[in-house]
């Protein structure tokens, strides 16, 4: 194909010689008639035609078109190809039992559709480019076009248009499925269970919408010692490195303030990337339901917010803020559920849990399934 | 004694009182066998003589007010009083209305005439007076319903601050105090709380009835709302035993210092937490000048019940300008069950 292009060229570039050379030609014998007679200023020089040139020219162009006719229609196989392979595809995605294959699937006819439509659009643009082509052929007027040209162009045109319209009703059905393959991943239940490297279990708890991730054990200590060691020095991180200095790792800590805790779920949301934070006064009744006699008592996320309105009004009065704490066998505060704390309070029964919402393990799986090859 | 004396009522509207229009009526049927001076004789009270004492009872009882003290414990100031109830009489003169003619004028009057010798005995009236008859010393009485006991000055210093216990419910400002005696009976009187008052606008007696009746003005705590006020300077420090026992009592102390230019008005501080037992307790540290300190401590009593371990709460401060969220203190200790260790008793020495 580019050798015969380069031929081609050579042969265009000739002609254009042999055009230029009659052109120069006939301008010095039009000059040299000029000065035998005489200026004439208010006469203009006649336009200068080659009917040959002109022929050639048009079967050239024509030429063309035919050519990215001929282009097109193999482009046009190709996608209706892709898109035969996508259908078979996303037909097959709802046999894998496993959620994680399934999910990959679904990720493939995804990224297959994507890649169509691009597609699509690349070629709907070249298509266009083709029709108006042939409109500007079509419109030439200078009597050089011929019948059977023009006929070939009226049938260029009718086929561009009818790809046209193809790709349009595919396109249409490329976005249902899509819409299709959308609803199906969607319909893939979250991981019961997903860690990240350093951070703790984190396990599917609840049902429905408001399920989320909490971690299957309280904060241990060795995930606060490495809070702890990256703390800029100070008497507060002595402290704990010094009570830290016995613990296991694995043993579960108590003794750990509101605030402290809030700082451990900052911490490590930005070393895993991954939202921890202590859990709302909803997610804490779910866990506590969920692990019964297991949740001793943990710090909520929540301010605590009195029902009596005296004891409202005298929070406010006096500038205090106490939060909430959910104490989930009564060992604690003597009954099961939220009670009003003092945010620096330290009791050793006293644990953090962590908990992130559904949506993280859902991308967490998806970011995983990605990367994987397919 | 009373002399007779005449009294002459002269009728100056004759011709528009009703009255006068009825004695008109009897003189027209009676005018003409009628002599210029006609006595009627009846009987009236005339003039207000003496008071007579017709019984007096006496009384034995006492009183009970709260005592002016600078601290952070109220005191109850005793004293036996004789309570006298004198039922008295009120004596007037016996004058006798006579109706008169004038005869210059034909015009009507009444005279009254004292009768010497003749009283007549008025309303009876109750009067009762109380005599101080000092200290109640070393007498034994219930306080709403708790056994206390006075010492040699008739006084009683509520170290336990029950008085203190249920202003600390904020929407409390009067308690009612009962005083019960075994023989002299039961004495009543009202507590009130203000946490702003206008100490200087009071009149004398109102500020005397306010020493032996508010709580905060007998602790000698200043409550008058100060302007120019700020807490700029204001260091506050909180104080509890490391470790408390259960079914005993602590004391919390909350200090307060002003280092800054301008007084800090009428400061309280409230302890907050889980524990109701140490929840709401309120302290009263009042105006506070500058460069001036005043600590405010109270009692409390932790519970047979009270879980042992760690105990947590904060203590938050308000005054005349709203709360002062900087200055929350944290409040911590441990509450152990039984004695506390103390250091080891000496061996005795082998024999």
């Amino acid at each position: 194909m580019p050798a015969r292009r380069t031929a081609r060229g050579r042969g265009r570039r000739r002609r254009g010689c042999t055009a230029l050379c009659a052109a120069l030609l006939g301008l010095l014998q039009a000059r040299a008639a000029e000065e035998a007679t005489g200026p004439a200023p208010d006469q203009a020089a006649p336009e200068v035609r080659f009917r040959a040139l002109d022929l050639h020219d048009r079967r050239e162009a024509l030429a063309d078109v035919l050519h990215r006719l001929t282009s097109e229609r193999d482009s046009r196989r190709e996608e209706h190809r892709a898109y035969i392979e996508a259908v078979a595809a996303f037909q097959a995605v709802q046999s894998p039992a496993d959620d994680e294959a399934r999910l990959k699937a679904c990720i493939g006819v995804a990224t297959s559709l994507e890649r169509l439509d691009e597609q699509l659009r690349d070629s709907r643009l070249r298509r266009l480019e083709v029709l108006d082509r042939v409109q500007a052929e079509a419109g030439q007027t200078d009597g050089s076009a011929s019948v059977e040209g023009a006929k070939i162009l009226r049938e260029v045109d009718a086929e561009v248009r009818l790809m046209l319209a193809q790709q349009a009703e595919q396109s249409r059905r490329m976005d249902g499925l899509k819409r299709q393959v959308t609803a199906l991943a969607n319909a893939i239940p979250p991981p019961a269970e997903f860690q990240e490297a350093g951070g703790p279990l984190m396990r599917l708890t609840g049902r429905g919408p408001e399920a989320f991730y909490a971690s299957t054990t309280p904060a241990t200590a060795g995930l606060f010692l490495r809070f702890v060691q990256a703390q800029p020095p100070g008497p507060a991180r002595s402290a704990w490195e010094s009570r830290l200095a016995g613990a296991a790792p694995e043993s579960v800590l108590g003794g750990v303030s509101w605030p402290e805790a809030q700082r451990l779920c900052e911490w490590l949301s930005s070393e895993e990337r991954v939202p921890y934070r202590l859990p709302s006064l909803k997610e804490a009744e779910a866990l506590a339901q969920a692990r019964p006699g297991s949740a001793a008592a943990f710090w909520c996320a929540e301010p605590w917010a009195p029902r009596d309105h005296q004891e409202r009004r005298d929070l406010k009065r006096f500038g205090v803020d106490l939060v909430t704490l959910w104490d989930g066998t009564a060992k604690l505060t003597g009954k099961t559920g939220p009670s009003a704390e003092v945010p620096f309070a330290r009791y050793p029964s006293l644990v953090v849990y962590l908990v992130t919402p559904i949506q993280t393990g859902v991308a967490l799986r998806w970011q995983r399934v990605r990367a994987q090859p397919p | 004694m009373s002399r007779p004396r005449a009294h002459t009522l002269v009728c100056r509207r004759c011709l528009v009182g009703p009255a006068c229009w009825v004695a008109f009526a009897v003189l027209l049927v009676t005018g003409p066998a009628r002599p210029q001076d006609v006595s009627t004789g009846i009987r009236r009270r005339g003039q207000f003589l003496r008071t007579e004492l017709l019984r007096a009872e006496t009384e034995q009882t006492y009183s009970c007010a709260l005592a002016p003290t600078s601290g952070s414990y109220p005191t109850l100031l005793f004293r036996r009083q004789e309570r006298v109830r004198q039922h008295e009489a009120r004596v007037y003169e016996v004058v006798v209305e006579d109706r008169v003619t004038d005869a210059e004028t034909g015009r009507d009057g009444i005279t009254y005439r004292a009768l010497p010798g003749e009283e007549i005995r008025g309303e009876t009236t109750t009067r009762e007076t109380a005599r101080d008859l000092g200290a109640f010393a070393d007498a034994p009485f219930v306080v709403n319903g708790i056994a206390v006991q006075t010492d040699a000055a008739g006084l009683y210093v509520d170290t336990a601050q029950a008085l203190l216990v249920p202003f600390d419910d904020l929407s409390v400002n009067a308690l009612d105090v009962t005083v019960r005696h075994q023989e002299l009976g039961t004495v009543s009187f009202r507590v009130t709380r203000y946490l702003t008052l206008r100490w200087q606008e009071k009149r004398p007696d109102e500020r005397l009835r306010l020493v032996q009746t508010d709580l905060l003005v007998a602790l000698g705590a200043d409550f008058e709302p100060l302007t120019p006020a700020g807490h700029e300077g204001l260091r506050v420090s909180v104080s509890m035993p490391e470790s408390v026992v259960c079914g005993q009592e602590c004391v919390v102390r909350v200090e307060a210092r002003n280092d800054g230019k301008r007084p800090v008005a009428c400061l309280v501080a409230r302890i907050f937490g889980r524990h109701a037992w140490l929840s709401g307790t309120t302290f009263y540290l009042g105006n506070i000048p500058a460069g001036t300190h005043r600590n405010f401590e109270r009692v409390i009593h932790i519970p047979n019940g009270a879980d042992l371990g760690p105990v947590f709460a904060a203590v938050g401060f308000w005054d005349i300008l709203g709360p002062i969220r900087e200055a929350v203190q944290p409040l911590s200790g441990t509450v152990v069950a039984g004695a506390i260790p103390g250091p080891a008793a000496p061996t005795p020495a082998a024999p």
